[in-house]
């Protein structure tokens, strides 16, 4: 068989899986969800009634000896973090050993612990290296003494959890590990899944109250909690039906940083703001350009362009495939490009087309490729040098 | 877009862009939440869809510009590896319900899988600005006047990206033909 990169990329690349349709289920879901969210916007559905009291009676939560659980630091440890284990052996890390259960699993809270470049293995993203984290270590296993699912089988991932840090006060849905720069390294050790969950450190909002939640799903799910917004309480919301432990994270409050969190909540929707803003468009600024070539006769490129390149093409299955190199830009850039012949004639047309194709644009000239269809069925592909022409009128033809 | 448009929209879209949103990410669970966070957020700016005019290409825009926004986001420890991990049970996912009409169809389909997770690897090692022309012009199948827009940058950029992202994965591509 010939070595055919286009076609290799092709077959490679092209789209052979349908997404599962129970995500699709959950897109559709969410649509609705968010819709009716959208009607009842200042509705307000008092959460007091359903205190964290409720909790005891659907699920049960017990502070156990955890003997039967890796500590915090072996779990580091597995993970070949050094940095960490020692950080979860030092002063500062809190060991827990809370467990509650719900739908069938066993989860525990082993212990968090929270500061500066604490890992051996930093995350960086573009605002840099995050280096103040809470690093927060779970166990979950099945009630019935099945063993978990290891990483290695097929199953893994099968029943999936989100574990969150939250924050009392602070919408759930807009700060969670996700929102929060998080991540988690994860492993199964005899039967027990544990996970290292890590986030930009929530330390700093001490003083809130703090929460860690575990709910069935990929996701953080924003219906299986509730927030009052009066006293900023985060509780279960009892009527959900899967699983959605929740523990209060117990960092002392003096460990609080108002003035860090109010800097923290603002950068962090900074960011976002800033990231969604829609890509600075190189374009825009040579619109005025574009319009008056777009206008331009065989006549107007003779008179006003350099012709750089010129090319006879031969079409294939409806494309024309070129290639071409511009020496005066970058020191010779170099150009590919397989083109869909009905983009740029109409069926049956001859002569020059008026599709151009925008090389690059320089603040003083452009690059522009045009196509001719010659009576034989080629096409006379020609690259041109404009100059800064944006006020210039057409030649009359 | 009431229930049944959003329902016309994946179910003409989906296949694509879910597989434009698995190419970007390191993991399934990332992969699945970027293909649903487009759709909602298609929906949220609802006025703004031009159904006319190539929607496959606005659920793209959508999707890369919040690729971008949360990559940081997603940094999960040993992201290579995860990245490595999920490409192999893509390429393994890919092609199992098809039927095998090889002379040896077993050799040939693992051969098939082994050259699919090489090429794969090779184009997600490429820097994000040659990786998002391929995958937008492979996987989802847009011209360069398309990506063009959608990027909004010069199509002469989109072309000159695409040439140095095939000049620099032809040595690496032809030795994966070569070998399996």
């Amino acid at each position: 068989m010939n070595f055919d990169m286009d076609q290799i990329l092709q077959q490679t690349l092209s789209p052979e899986q349908e997404p599962d349709w129970r995500l699709n289920q959950k897109i559709l879901q969410k649509a609705e969800e968010a819709e009716r969210m959208k009607k009842q916007n200042h509705k307000r559905i008092p959460a007091a009634a359903l205190v964290a009291a409720a909790t005891l009676m659907f699920g049960s939560i017990g502070v156990f000896a955890a003997w039967k659980y890796m500590t915090p630091d072996e779990v580091a440890q597995d993970m070949n973090d050094e940095g960490l284990a020692a950080a979860f052996e030092g002063e500062d890390a809190i060991s827990i050993n809370e467990t509650q259960e719900y739908g069938g699993y066993r989860i525990t809270l082993l212990g968090i612990v929270s500061g500066k470049n604490l890992s051996q293995y930093m995350m960086q993203d573009d605002a840099g290296i995050r280096e103040d984290r809470s690093y927060i270590v779970t166990a979950i296993e099945n009630v019935d003494g099945t063993p978990r699912p290891a990483v290695s089988d097929e199953a893994y991932g099968e029943d999936p959890f989100c574990v969150s840090p939250l924050i009392g006060g602070l919408n759930p849905l807009e700060y969670n590990v996700i929102t929060m720069n998080g991540g988690y390294s994860e492993d199964v050790i005899d039967g027990i899944q544990y996970r290292i969950v890590e986030c930009d450190n929530v330390e700093i909002f001490a003083d809130r109250g703090l929460y860690l939640s575990v709910n069935d799903g990929t996701f953080f799910e924003n219906s299986a909690y509730q927030m009052d917004p009066a006293t900023g309480v985060i509780t279960r919301n009892e009527a959900y039906t899967g699983v959605n432990a929740l523990f209060r994270l117990p960092i002392d409050a003096s460990k609080a940083d108002p003035a860090a969190a109010e800097a923290y909540i603002r950068d962090l929707w900074a960011e976002d703001e800033a990231d969604t803003q829609a890509p600075l468009d190189e374009t825009a600024p040579y619109a005025a350009r574009e319009a008056a070539i777009n206008s331009w006769t065989e006549e107007d490129f003779a008179a006003k362009a350099e012709l750089l390149e010129s090319q006879v093409l031969t079409p294939a299955d409806g494309y024309i495939s070129y290639r071409y190199s511009i020496a005066s830009i970058d020191g010779g850039a170099e150009y590919e490009s397989m083109t869909l012949e009905s983009l740029i004639f109409e069926e049956g047309q001859t002569g020059l087309s008026d599709y151009r194709s925008y090389v690059e644009h320089e603040p003083d000239c452009s690059y522009v490729e045009t196509y001719t269809r010659n009576e034989d069925g080629t096409v006379t592909l020609q690259i041109w040098k404009c100059p800064d022409v944006q006020s210039e009128p057409a030649l009359q033809s | 877009m009431d229930r049944a448009q959003l329902e016309q929209c994946i179910e003409d879209y989906g296949k694509d862009i879910y597989a434009f949103c698995s190419r970007m990410a390191v993991n399934r669970q990332e992969a699945e939440e970027l293909y649903q966070d487009t759709f909602l957020k298609a929906v949220e700016l609802d006025s703004k869809i031009d159904y006319e005019n190539n929607p496959k290409s606005y659920l793209a825009s959508i999707a890369m510009r919040l690729w971008k926004n949360r990559k940081r986001k997603y940094a999960w420890r040993q992201r290579i590896a995860a990245m490595k991990q999920f490409i192999d049970e893509e390429a393994l996912k890919d092609g199992d319900d098809e039927t095998d009409v090889q002379e040896n169809p077993v050799e040939e389909s693992w051969l098939e899988k082994e050259r699919k997770i090489q090429v794969r690897e090779a184009v997600a090692a490429l820097d994000e600005k040659y990786r998002i022309p391929v995958y937008l012009y492979y996987t989802m199948q847009l011209s360069v006047p398309e990506i063009a827009r959608l990027m909004k940058i010069p199509e002469g950029t989109v072309k000159n990206r695409l040439y140095h992202a095939r000049s620099m994965l032809r040595p690496k591509l032809e030795v994966v033909w070569n070998e399996f």
